[in-house]
């Protein structure tokens, strides 16, 4: 991958922020393969891809003014593409669980033993403080994190993705893991 | 797997240009003036440059690795640049083990003159004839050797010595 001549993006996002559609729209040609290689590698599908393209790009436009160093905008939208297939992914996993009917669940046993209300509670702790937790890594060992045990990504796949190689992707996850394990110790 | 291609995933220029144009509507916000297709066309063009730096880079980078074996060893005898000007090699010639050297010159000390080994062994000429200029050394055909002879208030002529 080519790398980006960060004072012309800046000065594209400056135009662009004030309602210059070309420059926007030249950000978008140099930025969007990458983005779109992202997301299609996250998503694992064509159009889910596109729509967090999509998505992406609004929430860049929208939020252009926000950015406070414009150098920066390619980490922005790096940041930007994680949340968005971030959230995507995350509701995809909980519209595939079914959903049923309260009559229904009356007359099903419970098969899961811990499912009591505290069980739960204690669970959704665990789970509140691990956000926290990863929330505070640095943006590249929180992504690799979360791609690779929230979204079960391959090391080559997060690698391509990311376009990294796979032995940052290895060190950001032991380095990451590390952290966190300190941080939930403590 | 040392090398792997990487999986890279593109979108045709149609479709991101769809793309871009639905991005604009749900901002609310004026299209683009210039056509998409030229936009990546000048992106293109602005990394050409980029390109061909990186293929330089890659040529310099092979010859750099390359150039060991561009050069050829010198069989035979030749003169460091740290030569005497009264005095030059004229001719060589190995026969019977032995190292034949003619120089022409004048002030030579034919009998000051030294051939000394790699590992610092230093020999002196077996023989020598002032008159036809001749000076005998025995030929060493296991390392490489330096020859010193020294000229009359001059520096010595320094010959080296690379066997076959």
């Amino acid at each position: 991958m080519k790398e980006l001549n960060i004072q012309y993006i800046a000065g594209l996002v400056l135009r662009a922020r004030q309602n210059d559609s070309d420059a926007f729209a030249e950000l978008y040609a140099l930025t969007y393969s990458k983005v779109y290689n992202y997301a299609r590698h996250y998503l694992r599908d064509d159009f889910l891809a596109q729509d967090a393209m999509q998505e992406v790009y609004i929430l860049a436009l929208k939020n252009l003014s926000k950015l406070n160093d414009p150098t920066l905008f390619i980490a922005w939208l790096n940041r930007i593409s994680f949340n968005v297939c971030f959230d995507m992914s995350k509701k995809l996993k909980n519209s595939d669980a079914p959903t049923l009917e309260p009559e229904f669940l009356d007359n099903v046993e419970d098969e899961y033993p811990d499912s009591n209300p505290e069980e739960l509670y204690r669970k959704k702790e665990e789970h509140r403080h691990l956000m926290e937790a990863l929330e505070q890594l640095p943006f590249q060992e929180h992504q690799v994190i979360v791609m690779r045990y929230f979204n079960n990504m391959k090391l080559e796949d997060i690698a391509d993705a990311c376009d990294i190689s796979r032995s940052s992707v290895k060190r950001y996850l032991a380095h990451g893991q590390e952290t966190l394990r300190k941080k939930l110790k403590g | 797997m040392l090398f792997r291609k990487k999986k890279n995933y593109e979108m045709n220029i149609d479709t991101a240009n769809t793309i871009l144009q639905n991005v604009f509507a749900a901002e609310s916000k004026a299209p683009n003036t210039i056509p998409f297709d030229k936009l990546i066309l000048r992106e293109k063009a602005n990394t050409r440059f980029y390109d061909r730096g990186l293929i330089l880079l890659l040529l310099v980078l092979l010859l750099t690795f390359i150039s060991p074996l561009t050069i050829i060893p010198i069989v035979g005898i030749s003169s460091t640049g740290f030569t005497a000007d009264s005095a030059k090699l004229k001719d060589d010639y190995v026969e019977d083990g032995i190292l034949y050297l003619q120089l022409e010159g004048i002030n030579i000390q034919y009998e000051e003159a030294f051939l000394e080994t790699t590992d610092g062994v230093k020999h002196p000429p077996v023989s020598f004839d002032k008159s036809k200029g001749i000076i005998c050394f025995p030929y060493i055909d296991s390392m490489e050797s330096n020859i010193y002879i020294p000229i009359a208030d001059e520096q010595s002529l320094h010959l080296l010595l690379t066997p076959h």
